[in-house]
């Protein structure tokens, strides 16, 4: 199998520093190649200034050259890194388009600063969960990037279907010779008897998606509370981890798409977290 | 579609060369066809903004010639325009006059232009926002049948105050590099077109049914510019029209976007124009049949009026529609309130880049890839200068058009010069160059100048204009020359701290035969 590829979205600001730093510790750990991907965004002639403006383009691409430079400088040694240049009217759709041509396997890209710890979405991060083909990587805010990964969790959601993505995470676990953790994260109300049938249902569940997938290698927890950040919060996430998550069933074709609890998995969560698009059951 | 950017691919392992499939794809992205090109140009244009601008102030000066005026001032604009698409195409790199007049005529008469093109839109900008504000509290006299709300835009503290939060938002848009959509222009500009037509239409219905103001029946003396009073009418009319042509030579540059042969871009420019002139003389015979030049209640000629001619005659013409009036004018100001901050954001960008402002105005924000740090000076400027001059004159959307037109002039004059300058060398080398590159533009640069000289000239007068006066020297007069004096003394400040573009390190001297590095 050859070299895979990851790109990440770049736009020297700090979330894209961030995400870098979080790609390269991804590719490292995952013997990937990493291109970092800075999408000059251009004009609509429908956006045209008036009165007539400069066209400032080539200043921005300039910028964007040296932002492209401190990005490789800053990558640590040894880790092949390439950088591309594109223009495009969407930042996004350059994005995907360098991942088609670079046939990369994982999209990495930085979250907003919300309020608070965790992430929410930008609207370039949003637009890529919304169309990219291959798996993306949001990288939470201020997140430091301690190191190789070590540990790798998967989320096993209770709807049908919700656990092929517990295959790509055995892959990514086996390529990489890590912990394989699946995770379920429950909201529970108050109420004692709804508490316990859902936590039992999702016991089954992950259990049986632990023995079909892994053989019964992967530890298996379960986190719970009555808000999601409850849930979150109640499980100790290893630093070094990353969290794999399915897409929504709502995804067009074979596309990415956050789905709502994915949504608020997201905006508490303390690790990089990689939404896979529907498979199909197709080894990819 | 993504563009790989050519020669500039910062490849890793070089070699891969991946970044080069898509070579040559590169305009093919967002083509606009000529009913685009036509939308992009008169939303530049803005006529309805424009028009409500400049309609009174033209006809203060030029009275009933309004049509001839407006004829004649595209004169000019068309002139230069073909100055500009030659530098355009010569020198496509950031810029424009900043660079162009620098390059042609060394880094002092370049920084001069590029500061007469500053002034002109932090006036502009100014004017923008006291029209929106105007027309927005019309709008909500209008809609809620309260006339008090009207005239809260008299009251000083309210009409700054408002504006400042136009002012504010369009910069927060810019700042985070929104650009309007295709289908945002067409409505805006769909809706524009159709209401300043119904406006026309009514004006001439109340002429013919008896009921117009002061009724007149067009007249072939309308038309004739040498009919206009004085030459100072005659300049101060141009300027003022030159003004509200602005804009059109968007449609020239926007010529490597426009699909189909390669005749779309004239026939787009030339559709605009005449999609704008049209609608020009409509609005102005409109007006005139209607109203005359009287110094009546709606009289074109009554000072009153004049600052704002639709807010005064949309109600009267138009009747219970005249909000569309308040619409499309509000539409057509933000729209622009936020287009134009684009420009100046830009030109500072350019001028910092090449050391001829600090480097922080060449500060580019990473997340909206905008000029972040110039768009917010933009707007500080145009917001200082707005409070003051609201303060210090009681016709401050009248002083800054006219002022305004002055340094449209100035710049436009010394850009098209520029283009003289710049292919001397190649203007023997036939017929179309000598005409294209020499006569045409260097005469609309000659005739602009003399324009800015003549208005300069005649604002001394404290009666020039609104009126409006300091120390017995008209307003726009001392507007027009502290700016640009201010420029004088900002430019030897710069010279003395960074003196590497003024020895034309930056952007050497040369012509159209120089090789660039």
């Amino acid at each position: 199998m050859s070299v895979p590829h990851y790109v990440v979205a770049y736009g020297g600001d700090e979330r894209s520093k961030v995400a870098l730093r979080a790609g390269a510790d991804l590719a490292r750990s995952l013997g990937a190649v990493l291109d970092i991907v800075l999408v000059v965004r251009s004009d609509t002639p429908f956006g045209a200034a008036y009165p007539p403006a400069p066209d400032v383009e080539s200043l921005v691409e300039h910028q964007a050259e040296r932002w492209l430079d401190e990005a490789r400088a800053s990558v640590p040694p040894g880790l092949p890194v390439r950088t591309h240049l594109r223009r495009h009217r969407s930042v996004a759709q350059g994005i995907l388009e360098a991942a088609a041509d670079l046939d990369a396997r994982l999209v990495v890209v930085g979250t907003a600063s919300g309020v608070g710890p965790g992430f929410t979405v930008g609207p370039v991060a949003t637009q890529l969960l919304h169309a990219s083909p291959v798996p993306v990587a949001l990288v939470p805010r201020g997140h430091e990037s301690p190191g190789l990964l070590e540990r790798v969790y998967c989320a096993v959601g209770t709807r049908p279907g919700a656990q092929l993505v517990v295959r790509e995470a055995v892959e990514a676990a086996r390529r990489a010779e890590l912990d394989l953790h699946l995770v379920s994260l429950l909201e529970v109300d108050e109420h004692q008897g709804a508490r316990e049938s859902a936590r039992r249902r999702a016991a089954e569940l992950i259990s049986a998606a632990a023995e079909d997938f892994t053989g019964g290698r992967a530890t298996v927890e379960i986190g719970q509370g009555r808000t999601m950040k409850q849930a979150v919060e109640s499980i100790a996430w290893e630093p070094r981890g990353l969290l794999l998550i399915g897409s929504s069933r709502l995804a067009p074709g074979r596309r990415t798409f956050l789905g709502t609890t994915a949504a608020r998995i997201l905006r508490h969560l303390p690790i990089p977290m990689v939404v896979v698009p529907h498979t199909d059951g197709e080894q990819r | 579609m993504t563009t790989p950017v050519a020669g500039t691919t910062t490849s890793g392992d070089r070699g891969s060369g991946s970044d080069n499939d898509g070579a040559g794809k590169g305009l093919a992205s967002g083509r606009v066809g000529l009913l685009g090109a036509v939308v992009i140009g008169v939303s530049c244009i803005a006529p309805a903004y424009t028009l409500s601008g400049a309609l009174g102030p033209t006809a203060a000066v030029v009275g009933e010639q309004l049509p001839a005026i407006f004829l004649v001032g595209f004169l000019p604009m068309l002139l230069v325009a073909v100055g500009y698409r030659e530098l355009n195409r010569a020198m496509p790199d950031a810029g424009t006059t900043f660079t162009w007049a620098s390059r042609a005529f060394g880094p002092w008469v370049g920084w001069m232009g590029s500061w007469g093109l500053l002034a002109a839109t932090i006036l502009v900008l100014s004017n923008l926002a006291g029209i929106a504000v105007d027309f927005l509290y019309l709008l909500l006299a209008q809609v809620t049948g309260d006339e008090a709300l009207a005239d809260l835009t008299r009251n000083v503290p309210v009409n700054i105050a408002t504006c400042l939060v136009f002012m504010a938002l369009a910069c927060w848009v810019s700042y985070r590099g929104l650009e309007a959509t295709k289908a945002v222009q067409y409505v805006l500009v769909t809706f524009q077109v159709g209401v300043l037509i119904w406006f026309s239409v009514a004006a001439f219905g109340h002429v013919g049914d008896g009921t117009a103001f002061d009724a007149a029946a067009i007249s072939a003396e309308w038309f004739n510019p040498f009919a206009v009073d004085s030459f100072s009418s005659f300049a101060a009319g141009i300027s003022l029209s030159v003004f509200i042509y602005w804009g059109w030579d968007v449609v020239l540059t926007i010529n490597e976007e426009t699909k189909g042969s390669a005749t779309t871009p004239g026939r787009a420019a030339l559709t605009t124009i005449l999609v704008i002139v049209a609608l020009y003389m409509a609005v102005a015979l409109g007006v005139l049949s209607y109203s005359g030049v009287s110094d009546g209640a709606h009289g074109l000629g009554n000072a009153d009026i004049q600052e704002n001619v639709f807010a005064a005659l949309a109600g009267p013409v138009m009747g219970p529609t005249a909000i569309l009036m308040s619409l499309a004018v509000l539409s057509s100001s933000t729209a622009s309130l936020q287009s134009t901050f684009v420009s100046p954001a830009r030109t500072m960008l350019a001028m910092g880049h090449y050391g001829a402002l600090p480097p922080s105005y060449a500060r580019i924000t990473p997340r909206f890839q905008s000029p972040g740090y110039a768009t917010v000076a933009a707007a500080l400027v145009a917001s200082a200068f707005y409070t003051v001059m609201r303060v210090l004159s009681e016709d401050v959307l009248w002083d800054t058009i006219t002022a305004l037109g002055m340094m449209v002039c100035f710049y436009y004059g010394i850009t098209a010069l520029a283009c003289v300058g710049y292919f001397r060398k190649e203007l023997g080398g036939g017929p179309r160059a000598f005409l294209m590159k020499g006569l045409l533009p260097g005469a609309g640069g000659v005739l602009l100048l003399v324009f800015f000289v003549q208005t300069c000239y005649d604002s001394m007068d404290p009666s020039y204009g609104s009126g409006s006066q300091i120390g017995g020297v008209g307003l726009v007069f001392v507007l027009g020359v502290s700016v640009l004096l201010l420029g004088v003394v900002v430019m030897i400040a710069q010279r003395l701290r960074r003196p590497e573009f003024f020895r034309g390190v930056t952007v050497p001297r040369g012509d159209s035969t120089t090789n660039l590095r």
